[in-house]
């Protein structure tokens, strides 16, 4: 228990039990580690340069229950049903095994809840060792210090595993904790020449107030490819911190899809490491907000050796008074020549009182590169709305299919096409419940 | 068909329409010729009910009921149709999305039975091969990375899908070449019907040697000041807006 004030320092008496942090595994010292950098700093404040649009202070007024498994009914169904895939089922942070389906994992695939594991492989703790975010991260430092579960991945050498991963993070309020407070950690180590796709879903009660920390790294070795994809829908009363962090080895490819359209408050933060010459990143996101919603999406990719490509594109759909925030810093080393490195952001503003602060940002310390950035804002476009009215398409029906156009650029860049169409709904259905549906296309 | 009565209106506060009275019955083609800056694209917009455009006086019947109060939407569904001047790029609808999505939502504000997939496209590919659209094209994303000859070959492919009474069109020879011209002429041609009429907006008299009008009109300064037969275009082609137009170019 800390005796520093509650107000800087939510959650901190959830450290613990003392089981959890004596000893000296990694693991073990990355928790103590990661409360001593959190005691230090305390929760983001505005006033941090990173932090400036999203504002965490409503955090510390908060009082969410401790981590308490639940191993009740889940009245919830999957966000996303992967009919063929391999399933893990946390639930309120937890490793459900009896909802999960990673028994049957195929050869070359090994899938352990972090919990559960009585010992951490090597190979883990060193992914978990490896991060490529930066040491004073706060966030991921109360992570670090409070993870309790989450999944342990590891893809063998030459494995190109067919069915998708499917890791299920869902949140219930309980009568034991009935503002729930969840933090995850995943672990994913993809070896040589492996392939494998990766889907990560968050959902939970619309009608608690709860609280996610979650995060993941990904460490991919020579060659293999890594399909990621983050489904945000959390319920409308909860804050989702993420932190996502990426290492690439030599000629590795990451392909990152972020579709966010729940929680009061989220924040989805990438950082992308290049380790190896030839590796390719991509960054994709659909960000969806409307009543007082606020949605941050930041990325931070290093390009710190020369050769590798990296392509972000994040399109926002912002209606009512909700609030977006993109921030994307692309950095270039010295010697990083001949990187590719390119981002853009476009967001529809469909109310006046709707705002998106984009920042998309390169720091350019080489001479020999291809960069570019580019942020827009606006309405949907008066001239191509009335030109669908004038043939006869409800307003309505007319908005919901410009939005819709407006976000085919970023789905078209989604190769899985069940995972592109299940996005389409997501966004069909958002449209929806925000008034702007009722669609009769076709 | 289409009787418009004293009709004024303005753009955002300014008067650009000065009351203009004009009837079209069933079958006719009539066609309205006037300087830059005269209102022809205004009256365009006003008729087929856009946004920002008001009006401050008059009325506007169409099949004898006033339509002034109706949205773009619902005069689309019983029977006006506007090929615009510049056509609207959309990336992101597929041309056949958004053809099957507005042919079905006027024939649903119709009360009329949608069309299957099948169906449409049988229907569709008829139209394109009359009018020398290539079916690639339909695959594209709406008139995005159209030529301008292709864009307007579109307005007319709805056209004929869409089947209207009133058919409004724009300066539909902007940007045309001799030969898109004759392509896009003949489909409209092959429109006429007795029961339908049409409006064709035009600056210059090329395109009515074309789509030959049964009556043309002058609109300037937001006023039809001169109606007379086809010979009427043929004569502002030799003499210029100048000779009838006071004070135009």
């Amino acid at each position: 228990m800390s005796s520093l004030p509650e107000s800087k320092h939510p959650f901190v008496e959830f450290y613990g039990p003392k089981v959890e942090t004596e000893g000296d595994s990694l693991i073990q010292r990355l928790r103590a580690s990661g409360l001593a950098t959190y005691q230090t700093l305390g929760l983001p404040t505005k006033r941090w340069e990173e932090w400036k649009y999203t504002d965490l202070t409503s955090l510390s007024k908060k009082s969410f229950s401790k981590p308490v498994q639940y191993s009740g009914d889940v009245s919830q169904g999957p966000l996303f049903e992967t009919g063929d895939a391999l399933t893990a089922v946390f639930v309120n942070g937890f490793f459900r095994e009896d909802l999960s389906s990673i028994s049957d994992a195929p050869a070359g695939v090994a899938i352990d809840s972090l919990a559960g594991m009585e010992t951490v492989p090597d190979w883990a703790e060193q992914v978990l060792a490896s991060s490529s975010a930066p040491e004073d991260h706060s966030v991921l430092a109360l992570n670090s210090a409070l993870m309790r579960d989450g999944v342990v991945l590891r893809i063998g050498a030459d494995i190109k595993v067919e069915r998708p991963i499917h890791l299920r993070f869902i949140t219930t309020a309980t009568d034991d904790a009935p503002n729930p407070s969840s933090f995850l950690r995943n672990t994913v180590l993809v070896d040589q020449n492996a392939s494998v796709t990766i889907v990560e879903s968050y959902k939970g009660s619309d009608d608690a107030d709860y609280f996610t920390s979650t995060a993941s790294q990904f460490v991919v070795l020579e060659s293999a490819t890594v399909r990621h994809i983050k489904l945000q829908k959390e319920g409308v009363g909860s804050t989702h911190l993420a932190t996502q962090m990426v290492s690439l080895s030599a000629k590795s490819s990451f392909g990152g899809f972020y579709l966010s359209g729940g929680s009061a408050v989220s924040r989805n933060e990438i950082h992308g490491t290049f380790g190896g010459e030839g590796a390719h990143l991509q960054l994709d996101g659909v960000f969806l907000g409307a009543g007082s919603q606020h949605c941050d999406n930041t990325t931070f990719v290093n390009h710190a050796v020369p050769s590798c490509t990296s392509s972000q594109v994040f399109k926002g759909v912002l209606d009512e008074q909700s609030r977006g925030v993109y921030q994307g810093q692309v950095t270039v080393a010295k010697d990083a020549q001949q990187t590719d490195g390119r981002q853009l952001v476009k967001t529809l503003l469909l109310s006046d009182q709707a705002e998106i602060d984009a920042k998309p940002e390169l720091k350019i310390f080489a001479d020999d590169v291809k960069c570019a950035h580019g942020a827009t804002a606006g309405d949907i476009d008066d001239e191509q709305l009335f030109y669908l009215r004038s043939r006869g398409i409800d307003e309505v029906t007319a908005r919901a299919l410009l939005v819709e156009a407006f976000l085919t650029e970023v789905l078209e860049r989604l190769e899985d096409q069940k995972i592109r169409e299940f996005c389409q709904q997501q966004i069909v259905s958002w449209l929806d419940a925000h008034g702007r549906g009722a669609r009769n296309v076709g | 068909m289409l009787e418009i009565k004293n009709l004024q209106a303005a753009v955002d506060g300014k008067q650009i329409l000065k009351g203009v009275n004009l009837t079209i019955n069933a079958g006719e083609v009539h066609a309205i010729m006037g300087p830059n800056g005269s209102g022809k694209s205004t009256l365009s917009y006003v008729l087929s009910g856009r946004d920002g455009y008001e009006i401050t006086e008059g009325d506007i019947l169409y099949k004898g009921e006033s339509i002034v109060e109706q949205s773009p939407d619902e005069r689309a569904a019983s029977g006006m149709f506007l090929a615009f001047q510049y056509p609207l790029e959309i990336p992101g609808v597929p041309t056949m999305t958004f053809l099957r999505t507005a042919l079905n939502a006027q024939r649903r504000a119709r009360g009329e039975k949608e069309l299957d997939a099948v169906k449409f496209l049988k229907l569709v590919r008829g139209k394109a091969k009359e009018l020398q659209i290539k079916e690639e094209m339909l695959k594209r994303p709406l008139n995005v990375g159209f030529s301008g000859g292709e864009k307007k070959r579109n307005e007319v492919l709805q056209m004929s899908l869409f089947e209207p009474t009133l058919a409004i069109l724009d300066e539909t020879d902007s940007g045309l070449d001799i030969d898109a011209l004759k392509i896009v002429s003949d489909g409209v041609n092959m429109l006429r019907s007795p029961e339908r009429a049409m409006l064709v907006i035009t600056h210059y008299q090329r395109l009515l040697d074309y789509i030959v009008p049964d009556q043309v009109h002058v609109l300037a300064d937001g006023q039809i000041v001169r109606s007379g037969g086809k010979e009427l275009a043929k004569e502002l082609e030799d003499s210029g807006y100048g000779a009838i137009v006071p004070n135009a170019a």
